[in-house]
């Protein structure tokens, strides 16, 4: 940073690098389309060359880059940010799993198995779609917790310093949002699995 | 302990939050019971298979110029001597250059002495609570800040938690806050400090009342003079 304020472009451009791609990803997860993302993510850079004098080293500089980028995507997206707002009240008294389980507490059906190599399934191209689909439906703090969690794997004291959040409140909100996708995912791999004959869906995973 | 109420610990006890009595029972009830441990499975699984999804695009070329252009520019007018040589170009390019350039610096200059930034400290601690959770407390005469700063450090009374603020200028009959701002408060050796961007120039000068919050939370108001 210190490079940067003096001047050195390349220590700029490193910096960008660095940054750009969780930025896009943050940005999204803010904003939903990727093309105000990239404007968000644009905006949060010209902020940050305006205003490098001011930072203080009293936060990290990850910390002041996602909380410059936070109000850029807040200001974009205003409805979105009434939306964090309303949701803010009733995060805790949403059951995600409810539904899976009868009365006594039973599973009511058997969770579809996911395949031999599921990481590898997963990760094939069908499914990569879903789970960015699953991600992309969640309610906006759920998606922003899993993302940040999840898929740029920060810390959970992290998270709650950016989204000013409690400790309890990010874990409600990452269980939630865990949840929800695997449930997503669940769905994909049973109807994927009616098509060719059910290969064990009893089976246990190795 | 039941299916349901196994699977609704999962997070938590990926998380390392649970009693060591609790993770005891759901490792007793995993250990029995074949569709919670396939959904513990599962669970484990999708996080590793999200850590490694293949990555966004990076920025366009187009946005990358023109942040590298913007930095150049900002550096160029931190060092006023460092002019690029227009030597070679044809002169009616040349001069659109220089009108445009010239336009650039006449417009940077005047933002600059619109909004003619400085920072300043404003310690909060023992000012003077107006309303609030805590009531009214004695203590130092209101605060100062003049129009033309934009950048703020709000020191915060001791207990303020870290997370994220909101900072407004209220009139003394309250309303819309012809000010506010967001900013992330960050705790430092026991003291909570904010840093907000506040644009003061279209306040008018007179009496005002700070208010500050953390974010979902009731505001605390301060006394201030915006001169």
């Amino acid at each position: 940073v210190d490079n940067i304020r003096a001047g050195d472009e390349a220590s700029f451009s490193e910096l960008v690098d660095r940054y750009e791609r969780s930025m896009i990803r943050v940005a999204r997860a803010y904003v939903g389309d990727s093309g105000a993302a990239e404007e968000v993510v644009q905006e949060t850079w010209l902020a940050v060359v305006k205003g490098l004098k001011k930072f203080k080293h009293r936060s990290s500089f990850k910390t002041w880059l996602f909380s410059i980028l936070t109000n850029q995507a807040k200001k974009r997206a205003a409805y979105r940010s009434r939306e964090l707002r309303i949701e803010s009240g009733s995060v805790e008294n949403e059951d995600v799993t409810g539904e899976l389980f009868d009365a006594s507490g039973e599973w009511r059906y058997i969770p579809p198995t996911w395949g031999s190599t599921p990481e590898t399934e997963l990760l094939a191209k069908e499914a990569v779609g879903h789970i960015y689909d699953a991600i992309a439906s969640l309610p906006v703090k759920q998606r922003i917790v899993i993302t940040l969690r999840d898929l740029e794997g920060w810390t959970s004291e992290e998270v709650c310093e950016l989204m000013g959040i409690t400790k309890t409140n990010q874990r409600v909100l990452l269980h939630l949002a865990r949840g929800k996708v695997q449930q997503k995912i669940d769905w994909y791999f049973t109807e994927r699995r009616k098509a060719p004959a059910h290969p064990g869906s009893e089976g246990s995973n190795p | 302990m039941t299916c349901k109420e196994t699977v609704a610990r999962a997070t938590d006890y990926c998380e390392e939050v649970l009693s060591s009595s609790e993770v005891e029972g759901i490792e007793a009830h995993l250990a029995t019971c074949e569709k919670c441990r396939a959904y513990f499975e599962h669970a484990q699984q999708m996080i590793i298979a999200m850590g490694r999804l293949p990555e966004p695009s990076t920025l366009s070329p187009k946005t990358r110029e023109q942040l590298m252009v913007a930095f150049r520019d900002r550096q160029s007018r931190s060092s006023p001597f460092r002019l690029k040589p227009l030597w070679g170009i044809a002169a009616a390019a040349a001069i659109c250059v220089a009108l445009c350039v010239g336009w650039w610096r006449w417009r940077s200059n005047q933002a600059v002495l619109i909004t003619a930034h400085y920072h300043v400290i404003a310690d909060l601690r023992n000012r003077m609570i107006l309303r609030g959770d805590q009531g009214t407390v004695p203590g130092k005469g209101p605060l100062v800040l003049d129009r033309g700063i934009d950048d703020v450090s709000f020191d915060l009374p001791e207990g303020s938690r870290a997370g994220t603020y909101e900072v407004a200028v209220f009139r003394e009959e309250l309303g819309e806050p012809p000010a506010s701002a967001t900013a992330v408060a960050k705790i430092d050796k026991d003291m909570t400090a904010i840093e907000a961007t506040l644009d003061l120039s279209r306040v008018s000068p007179g009496h005002y009342l700070l208010g500050v919050r953390p974010a979902g939370m009731g505001w605390s108001y301060y006394p201030l003079i915006v001169r």
